[in-house]
């Protein structure tokens, strides 16, 4: 049956059965009048003993089925007329439920994509990392294993579905040009069947592939394939030279397929024997991701493969140490871990403000039903029920939270992009897509739902609540304002005070924190620094010998630039990224745990390029560097934790790490020669570590930093440094490019401005809220004392003291909420203390700028509608009634 | 809303499920409207037993709905149009369970009010 059909229906047996009724009362009057009543009599008669029309027809009714379908339409034409009478209250309603449910949606579809959903691959929910930890130094450990070692635990394991390993490389790509370097990742065969993610274009890579002696094929990102090759679909088929070797392209992957962060994926050629291994080209090490078994926990994960490791430990005795630990993680904890603290504090900054909200519009009708109780109680004599009057004042609620909802939905959308736009680069796996998905979307009807109970259903309840009949007589005399009710619409005003001074104080610490990071002493100068990434070859044809003369030969080229303050290599950039910190020894002295510092291994103008001031001794020079002398210039640090008060000039460091690599001299201590100013080498926040700088020359192991000091700008002097280092390598790349300030404002200060930012935003819409709440309570009080006001002035009250207990009245609610929620931050203070840094999670100075706000705002708000109060006029005051 | 009726107080309340049973026995006499049906109850219980319209014509719409009843709109003797209720076979056959069922709760409550004090317990 249609719905058409359906009330058409309807309609006629409405009909029927008012006729029915009709039909009733006249044989009951002819009955009467047949008995000697006159007419008029028995028609009155008739219908008294008939009884309540309406009710008795609602009655009937309810047994034909559909009623509540009935009642709710009946109550949504109602509630439609209602709010459309009061414009103003209805748009102050709906914005203010808009920005709660809004922020909420906002807040968990950035949640929902970034910490849920990240990744495009089949079960990512079950794809676990390891971390192997050595007990013997504290925060030191690996996350890579060694090609053999990944095939033993992807054997061994009794807790992955399966494995996969992967491990970067920067692939030297010959186009007409010249060369480029493409960062590529070799991964195990099985990894594309693992991921589960269908190629856009050909095929992907498959084990077959992997075979030691195939076809040389790999697979490209949509990224690179649209920036570099236009989206030629052409370029399938065809053969690149990568690695001086001709490759096949076999397939190009869908844009949000970013596994491992590759441009191209090429297949690890190695079998268990691992007779590739040796090749220069490929990694020796991979990054392993076990795809856990349905109901295997992360612990039981971890404590299986610690089995594993005791066993490999025998086998491989460099890789552990003793005690050594292995540690599992989700992949999205492993890659966005950092982030989620932020994220979840910015959920419940949300659901406040959201409360904040609620209370406001619950306020706000608790103050419409008051105006509207000689409705209701006509409503309840006529024969409505109470619970059909609360359903009423609930759907009336619920339109205003559904029409909030709408514009909250589209809030959300306009707003996505801008908050996608603030959230750090690098933060987030490229794959995440922001967008409000189904399950935004229930969550956000959730929510709704939650605000039509939270805002309607304590004044719905108080409206029909007490003796209505009382309500009936006193509604027509005006103000009728309970002691109750007032008390719930001031407890309403403290609540929402409270819960603004929590969003405030989390707004004020993030202010403060980022004040501390930004005064930060860096202990040198980041302002146009040029960094680069200077990759030489691994090539077989490169003797040492030819790699030192490379980089030499770079860096005096880059010196000599127009334009050029100071050029350095070295193996950092500060203050992020120090040298490897590993175990030092100091000769003739013992320690009964092994110590670690820092080391760089730099050029003479490294202490120019950062502006470091020497404090004893000399620095490196140019001899020292040429002769790859012993010498070591180290950190006021190193001296303090090392010497003490005795003088390190002449002391001799030996650096453990050293002796595992090959070039480097062996066994070697290096003479201290002189000692430099401290400059932030272990991030921001961490105090400085000890840190010696030895001559570049003892080793070309690992990648170099290239930093160049330009008054010119640091961007705008990277093609002549592209031009000069090409000029003397043609197959060296540069990577990693940037400014030093642009790196520490990614790593140390991007996180904390996004968090400053949105909290500050929050806080200041709850901010507004609550003025908004506190001026639409005391109007409303001061409306209904109008009477009052007059009398008293009337009496000769002066209107300053008018004033004064209108402001006065309202500063009390706001110093109750201010207390109650200062005590509520106090508590809550560990929750935000990890974002917190530099300041105490409960500073005194946050907590009473914040309340100075409160009530600033809050006076603010009392002071319109006691104006008015003030400007009451007696007579016409008197006369109103 | 206190359910306060205090002037039915000489009438008595009929028992749950009862007016159904009434009205379908009224009805065993041949189609009926909705008043006809109050005033032969009450007139048959000598004015004992009162059928409240808030009380009668859900019943009756919710015997339609079971199918025990159907209506047809008539000519009333006065020539008035009106809604008569007649017994469907399947209310007949309601009827005589619930006819059945009273005579077994009449027997049942007799035999309980009849009985001499501590005839009960021997």
């Amino acid at each position: 049956m249609s719905f058409w059909n359906w009330l058409f229906r309807r309609r006629r047996r409405e009909e029927e059965l008012d006729e029915e009724f009709q039909a009733h009362l006249r044989m009951a009057a002819q009955e009467r009048m047949e008995q000697g009543e006159t007419a008029e009599q028995a028609c009155a008669s008739a219908v008294r003993e008939f009884g309540n029309v309406t009710l008795v027809k609602e009655t009937t009714r309810d047994m034909w089925g559909f009623r509540w379908l009935e009642t709710l339409l009946q109550d949504l034409r109602y509630g439609a007329r209602m709010l459309r009478k009061s414009p103003g209250f209805t748009a102050v309603a709906v914005l203010t439920l808009a920005l709660g449910i809004g922020a909420n949606t906002l807040i968990f579809s950035v949640i929902d994509n970034i910490l849920l959903r990240p990744y495009p691959y089949k079960n990512a929910d079950r794809y676990t990392t390891l971390f192997i930890w050595n007990l013997d130094r504290a925060g030191d450990g690996r996350g890579d294993l060694s090609v053999p070692e990944f095939f033993d635990y992807r054997e061994q394991n009794h807790v992955f579905e399966d494995m996969i390993g992967y491990g970067g490389a920067s692939v030297p790509y010959k186009s007409i040009q010249g060369t480029e370097k493409l960062y590529g990742v070799y991964v195990t065969g099985n990894t594309f069947q693992f991921l589960g993610v269908e190629p856009l274009l050909g095929r992907a890579l498959t084990p077959e592939d992997a075979k030691p002696g195939s076809p040389p094929v790999f697979v490209m990102n949509h990224r690179l394939w649209e920036s570099e090759f236009n989206g030629d679909r052409r370029l399938l088929g065809t053969t690149l030279i990568l690695n001086d070797e001709p490759m096949t392209l076999v397939g190009v992957m869908p844009p949000r397929f970013q596994y491992a962060d590759a441009s191209i994926w090429l297949p690890l050629r190695v079998g268990r024997g691992g007779a590739s291994v040796n090749d220069a080209n490929m990694p020796r090490f991979l990054i392993p991701i076990g795809l856990r078994k349905p109901g295997v926990s992360l612990r039981a994960a971890a404590s299986d493969l610690i089995m594993i490791g005791k066993r490999l430990s025998k086998n491989y005795p460099g890789g552990y140490s003793n005690p050594f630990t292995v540690s599992t993680d989700t992949l999205a904890d492993s890659e966005v871990g950092h982030f989620k603290t932020l994220l979840y504090i910015l959920l419940a900054a949300v659901m406040l403000l959201l409360l904040i909200a609620c209370s406001n519009v619950a306020n706000l009708l608790l103050a419409r039903a008051t105006g509207r109780q000689r409705e209701i109680a006509v409503r309840a004599a006529v024969g409505a029920s109470r619970s059909r009057l609360i359903q009423q004042l609930l759907v009336e609620s619920s339109m205003l939270a559904v029409a909030g909802a709408l514009f909250g939905w589209l809030l959300a959308y306009g707003s996505l992009k801008g908050v996608v736009a603030a959230i750090p680069e690098g933060t987030i796996p490229a794959s995440a897509v922001m967008a409000l998905n189904p399950a935004v979307l229930l969550f956000a009807m959730g929510i709704t739902m939650l605000t039509t109970l939270l805002c309607g259903l304590a004044p719905a309840l108080h409206a029909v609540g007490d003796d209505l009949d009382a309500r009936l007589r006193e509604a027509g005399r005006g103000s009728n304002n309970g002691p109750l009710r007032g008390r719930l619409r001031g407890g309403l005003v403290i609540v929402e005070v409270a819960l603004s001074i929590v969003l405030l104080v989390g707004a004020g610490l993030m202010m403060r924190t980022f004040f501390a990071l930004e005064h930060v002493d860096l202990g040198f100068k980041p302002e146009d620094i040029l960094h680069a990434q200077v990759e030489l070859l691994r090539r077989t044809d490169y003797t040492v010998q030819r790699q030192k003369m490379v980089l030499q030969e770079i860096l005096d080229r880059v010196r000599a630039l127009p334009g050029v303050d100071a050029a350095s290599v070295n193996v950092s950039v500060p203050p992020d990224f120090g040298g490897p910190n590993d175990n030092m020894i100091v000769l003739g002295q013992t320690w009964s745990k092994p110590r670690d510092a820092m080391f760089d291994l730099c050029s003479t103008d490294y202490f120019k390029t950062l502006g470091l001031p020497l404090v004893r001794g000399r620095l490196l020079s140019e001899s020292d560097i040429d002769s790859a002398r012993l010498v070591a210039v180290i950190n006021r640090t190193l001296a303090r934790d090392f010497f003490g008060k005795n003088d390190p000039i002449g002391q001799k460091i030996k650096f453990v790490m050293l002796d595992r690599v090959p070039d480097a001299p062996h066994n070697a201590f290096f003479e201290i020669i002189g000692v430099v100013g401290d400059a932030k080498n272990d991030g921001l926040r961490n105090t400085v570590l000890p840190e010696a700088f030895l001559p570049y020359t003892v080793t070309v192991a690992g990648p170099r930093d290239l930093l160049v000091r330009t008054p010119l700008g640091a961007l705008s002097i990277l093609p002549s440094v592209q031009r000069a280092v090409w000029s003397v390598a043609p197959d060296v790349a540069l990577t990693n490019t940037g400014s030093v300030e642009t790196f520490l404002d990614n790593y140390s200060y991007a996180q904390p401005r996004f968090g400053l930012l949105t909290l500050t935003i929050f806080a200041g819409l709850g901010l507004a809220l609550v003025a908004i709440g506190v001026f639409c309570v005391m109007s409303y009080a001061v409306s209904l004392r109008t009477h009052e006001i007059g009398i008293r002035m009337a009496l000769g009250a002066p209107r300053g003291t008018i004033l004064q207990t209108a402001l006065l009245e309202g500063l009390r609610l706001i110093i109750v909420g201010i207390i109650l929620g200062e005590v509520v931050s106090f508590a809550l203070r560990r929750l935000i203390a990890s974002q917190v840094w530099g300041v105490s999670p409960a500073d005194p100075l946050t907590l009473g700028s914040v309340a100075v706000v409160i009530v600033a705002t809050g006076l603010l708000a009392c002071l319109f509608p006691a104006r008015r109060a003030m400007k009451v006029d007696p007579m016409v005051a008197l006369r109103y009634e | 809303m206190k359910p306060k009726k205090e002037h039915y107080q000489n009438r008595i309340e009929l028992l749950q499920g009862t007016l159904d049973m009434l009205i379908l026995q009224t009805l065993q006499w041949g189609p009926q409207h909705g008043y006809g049906i109050s005033q032969s109850i009450g007139g048959r219980s000598g004015e004992v037993l009162r059928v409240e319209t808030g009380s009668l014509y859900p019943a009756l719409h919710r015997l339609e709905k079971q199918g025990w009843v159907t209506s047809q709109w008539k000519q009333t003797e006065s020539n008035q149009r009106a809604k008569y209720y007649r017994l469907t076979p399947t209310g007949k056959k309601q009827l005589l369970t619930e006819q059945a069922r009273w005579a077994q709760i009449v027997t049942a409550i007799a035999g309980i009010m009849n009985s001499a004090p501590g005839e009960g317990e021997a």
